[in-house]
């Protein structure tokens, strides 16, 4: 019984917790979003009739790297834990000279060649100051560049809530 | 001590990357671009409320949809504002209802019943947020078009300020063009003018060269032909009046013998009138030599003194005849040498000695007094003045007296013979010598005249006093730039190379200051001074006058 209630208070503080969080980090938002199951499928490649899928768990599995960058969205220094999008191209089967479009959940689109996100060193953030990122803040996964990268001042690319790349 | 070395780390973190962050934010996103991804955020979650509340959408897909539009409105642009914090209250209560309506409904899709029942309000709502959000775009729009009509009013104001002073500056540049232009035309006229007086000045010139050239030719004819008839005369007068002359003194021993005593007469008025006439053909001849252009006689050393003794001797049966004594005064042991001709400064002493004798009267003394003096320049002439006690010369003739045959009112009265040439011929010699003559006369009581020729001097003298105005300047220099100690020392040695250089009275003066020196050891540093800038004074005055000299 008293198990039972460590875990309600537990679960109790973490809700409290997450969502107090939330909404100090973004003022307009509205009720916490539940962040997808480890399982569940978020992201996806599609290179003509290649299909790869990856839930959270799949990504965490891709040696992704901790680095901290200045996100001009929010102008803050901020931690992130992210996959090289490097990782994906032999997973992918992605040749060198393909192009790549990146889309967003609400259905924002961005092109360009894979030799210049290369050459801008994108990476797919998975987490932000060791936690999930929230809806609210571009999550569950976007794509984030490194200060110094040739496209840190180029806003356009760093897309949010990414939820698939198209190889054309 | 972990958390420590943390802090430290990320403090340095932040300070390099202080300038990145800078350089980072300074591309934030732009106001524009936020208000368009804000609405189409807003149409997306509108569209995917309306889908909800149709029952095509879950209650997942409107909370994520809910989610990225808060995303969207917590964008910093680059004005350093949130889009939510431009966003009218309209905007944010209606989203915040529409949130209220989501959360009480249950998971997965909405049911019809609970659509039918939500519908009318929730069409409101996003009715609402459309209507704000365009609402959103439209205020900044127009606050866009205030902004760039504001610009556009300044930049035209400038635009019209700069022509102003465009046509300003047109304005002045050509008044100054203008101005120039005139300033240089005139300039040309004025130049041109002068260039048109020169040439017409050069032509002149050339004129007057030309006649002038012509002129000299002449002259040269002239004089040509004036040698051709001095040659004549001495060979066709000269040489019969010297036979004439010789016959007259043979008639005269014949006319001894006539008792009546008047071949003896007209005997002695021919020698007279012969040997007057000879006078004048040997002045002639004298002054036709002096003032041909044959090469000069040389100059040697002349010892003046014995000029005028031999020219004394010469003419002593005249002045016996006379009876007229001549003295000569002068100084024993002196050198009266000169550089000059012997013969021609005979001929000087005899023309003026022989007109002493001529216009003194019975008794009377010709006394010629020689000196050695010194003149403005600083030097040294033989000075010879012959002074008779004759008749004078009257004061307004005296300018004529050195004309040719030009004679004295008063010796042409007193019957005096004469041609007119003797004087004339004693100027000519003496201007060929650099020397002068001055006369003083009072009528009925007699006349000076005095002669001045530079003195002879040796080639050694010569040097030295070529060497006198740099060595008293090396004097004045040292002496100047002595000090008091060693001032007696200096003036010493000055003074003994000063007087080498025949400055023997400036020499005297150093070297007295040296001996005052040398017997003042206690004197005062003002009195010093005082003597030596009268020294100095002294020695310059001198050296102005040899720097002179040396320029003439």
């Amino acid at each position: 019984m008293k198990k039972i209630l460590n875990v309600i208070a537990t679960f109790v503080i973490l809700v409290g917790s997450t969502t107090s969080a939330q909404a100090a980090d973004n003022p307009y938002g509205g009720t916490a979003v539940t962040p997808p199951a480890p399982t569940e499928i978020i992201f996806s490649i599609t290179n003509g009739s290649i299909l790869k899928t990856y839930s959270m768990n799949d990504l965490k599995k891709m040696k992704p790297v901790a680095l901290t960058i200045y996100e001009p969205f929010v102008k803050k220094r901020q931690s992130f834990l992210a996959v090289p999008l490097s990782a994906f191209i032999k997973d992918a089967k992605i040749r060198s000279t393909a192009k790549l479009s990146t889309i967003a959940l609400n259905d924002y689109v961005y092109d360009n060649t894979l030799s210049n996100f290369l050459k801008a060193k994108a990476y797919i953030a998975i987490e932000r100051s060791g936690k999930p990122i929230a809806y609210d803040q571009g999550g569950p996964i976007r794509i984030i560049f490194p200060t110094g990268s040739i496209w840190s001042k180029n806003l356009d690319p760093w897309n949010w809530s990414l939820r698939s790349i198209v190889v054309k | 001590m972990i958390n420590l070395v943390v802090l430290g780390i990320d403090t340095n973190a932040n300070s390099n990357g202080a300038a990145a962050e800078k350089a980072v934010f300074s591309s934030a996103e732009s106001t524009a671009s936020s208000i368009i991804f804000t609405q189409r955020e807003s149409l997306a979650y509108t569209t995917k409320y309306a889908l909800w509340l149709a029952g095509s959408a879950t209650k997942r897909d409107v909370q994520i949809a809910r989610a990225l539009l808060a995303q969207r409105l917590n964008v910093i642009d680059i004005e350093n504002q949130t889009m939510g914090s431009r966003l009218q209250p309209g905007f944010l209560a209606a989203l915040k209802k529409s949130d209220e309506l989501v959360n009480v409904a249950s998971d997965g899709f909405l049911s019809i019943k609970a659509a039918n029942s939500i519908k009318p309000q929730a069409e409101s709502l996003i009715s609402e947020i459309l209507s704000s959000s365009r609402a959103m775009v439209v205020a900044y729009q127009q606050e866009l078009d205030q902004h760039l009509l504001l610009v556009a009013t300044e930049r035209k104001q400038a635009a019209e300020r700069n022509l102003m002073l465009l046509l300003l500056l047109m304005f002045l540049t050509s008044i100054f063009l203008v101005w120039i232009s005139r300033t240089i035309l005139d300039q040309f006229e004025k130049t041109k003018e002068m260039i048109d007086q020169e040439v017409k000045d050069l032509e002149t010139a050339r004129s007057d060269l030309e006649t002038s050239q012509l002129a000299v030719k002449t002259l040269q004819e002239l004089n040509d032909s004036k040698n051709d008839f001095i040659s004549t005369v001495n060979h066709e007068l000269r040489t019969p009046l010297t036979s004439i002359i010789g016959y007259v003194d043979l008639l005269k021993d014949l006319a001894e013998g006539d008792k009546t005593g008047q071949s003896t007469t007209i005997v002695a008025v021919v020698e007279k009138n012969a040997l007057v006439l000879l006078d004048l053909v040997e002045s002639i001849l004298s002054l036709s030599r002096l003032d041909s252009r044959e090469p000069e006689l040389a100059h040697i050393e002349v010892d003046l003194l014995k000029v005028v003794e031999k020219s004394i001797f010469v003419l002593s049966p005249q002045a016996e005849e006379a009876e007229i004594k001549m003295v000569i005064d002068a100084e024993k042991d002196v050198e009266y040498t000169a550089n000059g001709n012997p013969s021609q400064l005979s001929q000087v002493f005899i023309n003026l000695l022989s007109n002493g004798i001529k216009f003194s009267p019975k008794g009377s003394t010709v006394v010629i007094k020689v000196r050695r003096v010194l003149n403005d320049n600083m030097f040294t002439e033989i000075e010879a003045s012959i002074t008779d006690q004759g008749i004078g010369i009257p004061e307004a003739e005296i300018p004529q007296l050195f004309h040719r045959f030009f004679r004295a009112s008063n010796a042409a009265n007193s019957q005096i013979s004469g041609t007119g040439l003797g004087l004339a011929i004693v100027s000519k010699i003496i201007d060929l010598h650099n020397g002068h003559i001055a006369v003083k006369s009072t009528q009925n009581i007699g006349s000076t005249f005095t002669v001045n020729l530079p003195a002879y001097i040796s080639a050694v003298d010569r040097l030295i006093l070529e060497q006198r105005g740099s060595v008293l300047r090396r004097a004045i220099d040292a002496i100047e730039g002595s000090s008091i100690e060693d001032l007696q020392h200096v003036c010493h040695e000055m003074g003994g190379a000063i007087g080498f250089y025949a400055l023997e009275e400036h020499s005297e003066q150093v070297a007295l200051f040296a001996k005052w020196l040398k017997n003042s050891p206690g004197a005062n540093e003002v009195a010093i001074l005082a003597k030596k800038d009268a020294l100095l004074d002294v020695l310059k005055t001198t050296q102005r006058i040899i720097e002179d000299q040396e320029k003439n």
